[in-house]
């Protein structure tokens, strides 16, 4: 089996604050093959763009990160300095979501993508204006500035500047989210068409679940810090087990299915303090079937029913 | 820049300074009620003495006669003439003019140098050393009065070495040819300006600071590390231009004040320039001058205002295009 473009193992990310430690990433472990996407799904807070920014170890300095994260067979956390800024949009760049200031509001963004080759030596297949045609905004955007573009067509040149150094994974922070529904789905299919005629991998993070069952190969659903279910994307969605993964699920309609449409069902409580977690089952305060077990016992994540592909963390499901 | 924004600017600095010369009108007038009054005393005026006097202050007929007056005379930049030195204003004030721009020029630029240097190092590198020990030393020179300064430079350093003169523009009754004379003026400039400079290296390290401190946070620094570019280049390219925006206007704003500021200053050192000439007036009840000085004064601030502003522009697209 060929190297994967990323493998993380047993992944630790705690921040440092005045109440004491953080812990926002608790061990985890994630893989993508070449050409493959996962989606990563969870609630705000529970960890997956931190596990994004960790993998470049773009965390703070005081952040206290374990495990290793292995691109392209390299542990970026071991890295000097040096070496990493070489492996940084080199090997695995970021589309950052475009409605946050992501893009320096006074540079142009022509010579903000070009800075990023120039970072790396300045050799590369695909020149700016043809990246920015590729993602469909002109040659002529590279002289705007940010505040001159729509949230659909910064989120455009977050893109084409992903691309500018012909990257192996490509991470995707929430690039959909702040779009509106038209423009997102022209976002998702850029980034979709982009991944296959280049071979990439990427990781897609994002909240809603409904916007990885096309997108993505496979699905890893987060909370408090885990990863809890893992799958394939379409199995997840329609069959999901964990009690999170089905609560999350079920509180979007799933195209195709009207009567989802009719009676989307929320999550009652609040996402678990980071600082204070919950014995046992992190889930357990809010799940609807947690037994007494539960609160002592947190599962780890294990395979189900023999599928080497299809894991889940609940004391409910799995093979003991 | 647009032809618009740079319009809109000069109309907005040309109102401006239309306000401040009306209000130096109606200031001087309730300042002093009876500019004559001092004569009185003195010696006995004969009454057409006493018409000449009120016809060249521009006292005569009503105060709109006067007004209109005043407005005449202020745009044929005639202030009529020195209590003092009974020679006219503006040509009191031509003379002093260049010394005091030079003090101030050079220590201004001395000040936006070194200020924002240490503002931009202390807040990218906070908590650091070098902020804690820059930000206790920025906040005393912040606190103390620039005077302050010039009276211990001069007390410690003129006085007890000898190294720099005590005062003057040049040593008196001297000449050492054309270098020689230049580097006189240079060595009586030298205190002088390093009191202007700690003056208000304060304020200028403090603002910067603050404005770096707030750009840490900003998610495109995020970006400009994750596309691997060094640290240095991170702070340069992407930080620094960002934290610079407020920093020149409040610069702008903090300079009307360097020019109150070269009132003490040149007071101290007995630098022939305007502040010096201000505190004389002052002292001497010199109103044509004080008038002037204190329109010249506003009319700096409002310049330096407009300066301001255009720099923005030029630092800032969204200024420049959006208004």
């Amino acid at each position: 089996m060929a190297t994967p473009v990323l493998r993380v193992r047993d992944l630790h990310v705690t921040y440092q604050s005045s109440l004491g430690a953080v812990p926002a990433v608790r061990g985890v472990d994630i893989e993508i093959a070449r050409g493959e996407t996962l989606g990563l799904a969870g609630e705000s807070g529970c960890g997956k763009s931190t596990l994004a920014m960790a993998l470049l170890r773009l965390v703070s300095p005081t952040t206290q990160i374990t495990g290793s994260v292995l691109l392209a067979g390299k542990d970026t956390l071991t890295m000097k300095p040096g070496e990493l800024r070489a492996v940084r949009w080199a090997q695995a760049s970021i589309v950052f979501q475009g409605a946050q200031h992501v893009l320096n509001p006074v540079q142009r963004i022509g010579r903000q993508i070009d800075e990023a080759t120039e970072a790396h030596g300045g050799a590369r297949a695909t020149g700016t204006a043809e990246l920015l045609e590729l993602v469909g905004l002109g040659v002529r955007r590279a002289d705007d500035y940010p505040h001159e573009l729509s949230g659909g067509q910064k989120q455009r040149a977050l893109i084409a500047m992903a691309l500018a150094c012909d990257p192996l994974l490509i991470v995707a922070d929430e690039p959909t989210t702040a779009l509106d529904v038209m423009i997102q789905a022209q976002i998702l299919q850029l980034l979709e068409e982009i991944k296959r005629e280049r071979g990439l991998s990427m990781l897609f993070i994002t909240h809603d679940l409904s916007v990885l069952s096309h997108t993505a190969d496979r699905v890893a659903i987060m909370y408090a810090g885990r990863v809890i279910e893992v799958g394939a994307g379409k199995d997840l969605l329609r069959d999901s087990q964990h009690p999170y993964s089905k609560a999350l699920a079920a509180s979007f309609p799933i195209i195709g299915d009207p009567s989802s449409r009719r009676q989307p069902r929320g999550l009652a409580g609040d996402p678990p303090n980071p600082i204070d977690l919950p014995s046992g089952c992190p889930f357990h305060p809010r799940c609807a079937v947690a037994i007494d077990t539960c609160r002592s016992v947190d599962v780890k994540l294990r395979s189900v029913g023999g599928a080497i592909n299809r894991q889940v963390a609940c004391v409910h499901f799995g093979d003991a | 820049m647009s032809r618009r924004y740079l319009i809109k600017k000069v109309i907005g600095a040309f109102l401006t300074l239309s306000a401040v010369v009306v209000f130096n009108f109606f200031l001087f007038r309730i300042v002093d009620r009876d500019p004559l009054a001092k004569y009185r005393g003195r010696s006995k005026l004969t009454i057409e003495q006493r018409e000449t006097m009120i016809r060249r202050m521009g006292l005569e007929g009503s105060k709109w006669d006067q007004f209109t007056v005043y407005i005449k005379s202020v745009l044929r930049l005639d202030f009529g003439r020195s209590f003092d030195s009974t020679q006219p204003v503006l040509g009191e004030i031509t003379a002093r003019l260049p010394a005091t721009l030079f003090l101030v020029g050079v220590s201004t630029l001395l000040t936006i140098c070194v200020g924002l240097y240490i503002g931009t190092k202390a807040g990218w590198r906070r908590g650091s050393r070098f902020d804690r020990t820059s930000t206790s030393a920025t906040m005393v020179l912040y606190s103390t009065p620039e005077f302050f300064f010039g009276m211990l430079l001069l007390a410690f350093i003129a006085g007890r070495t000898g190294w720099f003169p005590t005062g003057g523009l040049r040593d008196v009754g001297a000449d050492y040819g054309f270098v020689g004379n230049l580097i006189d003026r240079m060595h009586h400039l030298v205190l002088p300006t390093v009191t202007l400079t700690l003056g208000y290296l304060g304020s200028y390290a403090l603002i910067m600071r603050t404005s770096m401190i707030e750009t840490l946070g900003e998610d495109y620094l995020v970006t400009a590390r994750a596309k691997g570019l060094r640290d240095s280049e991170v702070m340069s390219r992407h930080a620094v231009p960002n934290a610079l925006l407020p920093s020149v206007s409040l610069i702008a704003i903090s300079f009307g004040f360097v020019i109150g500021g070269a009132i003490t200053t040149e007071t101290v050192f007995s630098y022939p320039g305007l502040g010096l000439a201000t505190a004389n007036a002052i002292s001497n009840n010199d109103l044509p001058m004080l008038q002037a000085l204190f329109l010249l004064a506003s009319a700096a601030v409002i310049l330096f205002n407009f300066i301001a502003d255009l720099v923005y522009g030029l630092l800032d697209p969204r200024v420049r295009r959006t208004e």
